[in-house]
């Protein structure tokens, strides 16, 4: 099967800190891969570096997606390019209304596939389809973007803004972080109905409990800044019973 | 023609050019007439031509001539026998210390050539449904410097609303310094929208006087769009219980612009709220200084009064400052005031890039997200998208005229 992304040997800093010592990781259409690790592991890190935040610098290493460089590309490129970032801590823009926002980035994707851009009758339609899928109040649409949103409906519109734009991978930043049971399903269902054979998703979360309605193909667990161990589902429930001193103290012990 | 005569701004690159050539008549639509459409029908229009008032059956007016010709309110007094109010100098002297960027308009203080005052009155009672448009336009090359006065009253318990459009239409250096004096009586409420669009070579003075009454109500949108020099002095009293005021700027500048803003709010009653919110938009090498001033004398108690400005600066060497200034004498009041100076916001830039949203876009949708809180003000929903669609072509660094208008002036 083709490769939809490539990391090898990724390097990244912050503010000169190294995070990312070396990523090594492959995900092809069809995958659901889970990015497990301890805090300060690098996992919103290695995020960020994919979507292209400028804060962070790679210093080695490459990233392919779709046969392309996406380290050369600017994060609306990638965006274009079929990339989502799924935010950890969604941005409150006020005055910006959901509409205005996400009619913008649909017509901007639009451009670049030298499509027309949609008349307000066909991104009304489109829009309450999308929201559907997370169980959106169609009222949210004029509301500033992510304005007095509690924690769940602002991972709602994250789920929405990715069903908007189609990705073919998306990177879900532990979205399931301040959710309650109710909308950790419906965020769930929602990536669940959106997946498809052609498509792929890196999940980031802590716990297992979101991999209870998400199953993943593959576990990784990333810790300092390298993935120390790649498994299948199963790896979750270890991580989730166990913790991760385990595989840390082999991992140590192994060099 | 300098080359500094343009009206197009670079907030962002100009991406539609048309030539910015104006006439210097007014003859230019289909109909040999100048035409402004502002999108409510009833609207009845004053044209004030370098600062004659015309008569309004000499012009197009709005597309409901019934609205044209009742009974209201407007004349053009001689120059003569005109209402002269007290307060006829501009007070922009009295403020240059504490000023610390070089704002000069030595010109201002020089005699002038004077219009004749248009004077506007609302009847004792009457509630004015018709919005009442002003529209000045500086035009005749032979006449650049002018000052006119625009004296407003609304009478005990009226209503109404008045929008100023001022805009130059010829590339000449234009002077212009008008006073505009608003009188606002007992139980009255005004609204009072002034749009200033001119080219770069203006210079623009105006001093508000406004005095709200007992139980008034006043509410002041000012949209500074374009212009080369722009003076805007507010001086407001509220002499009666229960009087209430709402003053809110937005203003753009970017090339080598220069906006100033003066506000002195005094307290002269008890139980009196204002409220105050300028927002500001500064590219190029533009300079921006805001000072607001809120005074509470010592027997108006239990006033509250609030004072925000924000400046938003979207290129290194654009320059604002902003200094608030409480004077407190009474002791049972609620004031606050809050001064901002930043530039774009990088999480928020981000956000809508992952989202595909290139960087030009993203940059200008957070510069409308800024405007918003000022624009959202405009209590008609019709101007309030009319001029939130010029400031978003303001912004993207196009021709910013009305769509519909034949001069293109605005």
């Amino acid at each position: 099967m083709e490769k939809l992304l490539e990391i090898n040997n990724l390097h990244a800093t912050i503010s000169g800190k190294e995070i990312l010592k070396g990523i090594n990781l492959v995900v092809k259409p069809g995958e659901i891969h889970a990015i497990m690790g301890p805090n300060g592991s690098g996992k919103s890190t290695l995020s960020a570096v994919l979507a292209g935040n400028e804060n962070y610098i790679v210093t080695d290493g490459t990233v392919k997606f779709m046969g392309k460089n996406l380290l050369e590309m600017k994060p609306e490129e990638r965006s274009w390019a079929g990339i989502f970032l799924g935010f950890q801590y969604p941005v409150e823009i006020p005055g910006v209304t959901n509409v205005n926002f996400m009619k913008t980035a649909v017509n901007e994707h639009r451009k670049e596939k030298n499509l027309p851009a949609l008349s307000a009758a066909e991104y009304l339609k489109m829009m309450r389809e999308k929201m559907a899928i997370v169980q959106m109040d169609p009222s949210f649409s004029s509301r500033g973007v992510n304005v007095g949103f509690s924690g769940g409906e602002k991972k709602r519109n994250e789920i929405f803004q990715m069903a908007m734009l189609d990705p073919a991978l998306a990177i879900l930043d532990e979205t399931d972080s301040g959710l309650d049971v109710d909308a950790l399903r419906i965020v769930a269902n929602g990536v669940n109905k959106l997946k498809t054979n052609d498509n792929a998703f890196i999940i980031i979360t802590h716990y297992q409990r979101l991999l209870d309605y998400i199953i993943p193909d593959i576990v990784h667990v990333l810790y300092k800044g390298k993935i120390i161990k790649t498994a299948g589902k199963e790896l979750a429930h270890v991580v989730e019973t166990k913790g991760y001193d385990e595989m840390i103290k082999e991992q140590e012990e192994n060099g | 023609m300098d080359n500094n005569y343009k009206y197009l701004g670079n907030f962002t690159e100009p991406k539609d050019c048309p030539n910015a050539l104006l006439s210097n008549t007014l003859q230019n639509d289909s109909h040999g007439n100048f035409k402004c459409r502002v999108p409510l029908k009833n609207t009845k229009q004053y044209f004030v031509v370098d600062g004659m008032l015309k008569e309004s059956d000499s012009f197009v007016c709005s597309e409901n001539d019934s609205a044209c010709s009742n009974d209201i309110i407007a004349e053009c007094t001689d120059f003569a026998n005109g209402k002269e109010s007290v307060q006829r100098e501009f007070s922009v002297h009295t403020r240059l210390g504490k000023v610390s960027t070089k704002l000069s308009m030595p010109k201002i203080f020089r005699e002038i050539e004077k219009g004749a005052p248009l004077n506007i009155n609302l009847p004792e009672g009457k509630v004015v449904e018709n919005l009442l448009q002003i529209i000045a336009i500086r035009t005749n090359p032979q006449k650049t410097e002018l000052k006119y006065d625009i004296n407003i009253t609304a009478q005990k318990n009226s209503s109404g609303k008045i929008i100023l459009c001022s805009h130059t239409l010829a590339e000449e250096k234009f002077l212009t310094a008008e006073n505009i004096n608003i009188k606002v009586c007992e139980g009255a409420t005004l609204d009072f929208l002034a749009m200033q669009n001119e080219h770069n070579l203006s210079s623009h003075v105006t001093h508000f006087t406004i005095e709200v009454c007992k139980n008034a109500t006043f509410h002041l949108n000012l949209i500074t769009l374009h212009g080369g020099e722009i003076n805007n002095n507010i001086e407001t009293y509220l002499t009666g219980e229960h009087a209430n005021c709402e003053l809110d700027g937005l203003y753009l500048a970017d090339g080598k612009q220069k906006i100033k803003t003066e506000i002195n709010l005094t307290h002269k009653a008890p139980k009196c709220n204002s409220l105050q919110l300028f927002k500001g938009i500064l590219g190029g090498e533009a300079v921006s200084n805001f000072s607001g001033e809120i005074l509470v004398a010592p027997d108006a108690q239990k006033t509250e009064a609030y004072q925000s400005n924000n400046n938003l600066l979207t290129s290194d060497t654009a320059r604002a400052t902003s200094e608030p200034h409480l004077i407190i004498y009474a002791d049972d009041v609620k004031c606050s005031h809050g001064a901002t100076i930043g530039s774009l916001d990088e999480g928020e830039l981000f956000y809508m890039r992952s989202r595909g949203i290139n960087m030009d876009e993203a940059k200008l949708l957070q510069q409308q997200a800024f405007a918003y809180a000022v624009l959202e003000k405009i209590s008609n929903e019709e101007l309030r998208s009319r001029l939130s669609d010029l400031v978003e072509r303001r912004l993207r660094g196009e021709f910013t005229h009305c769509s519909d208008c034949s001069k293109h002036c605005c």
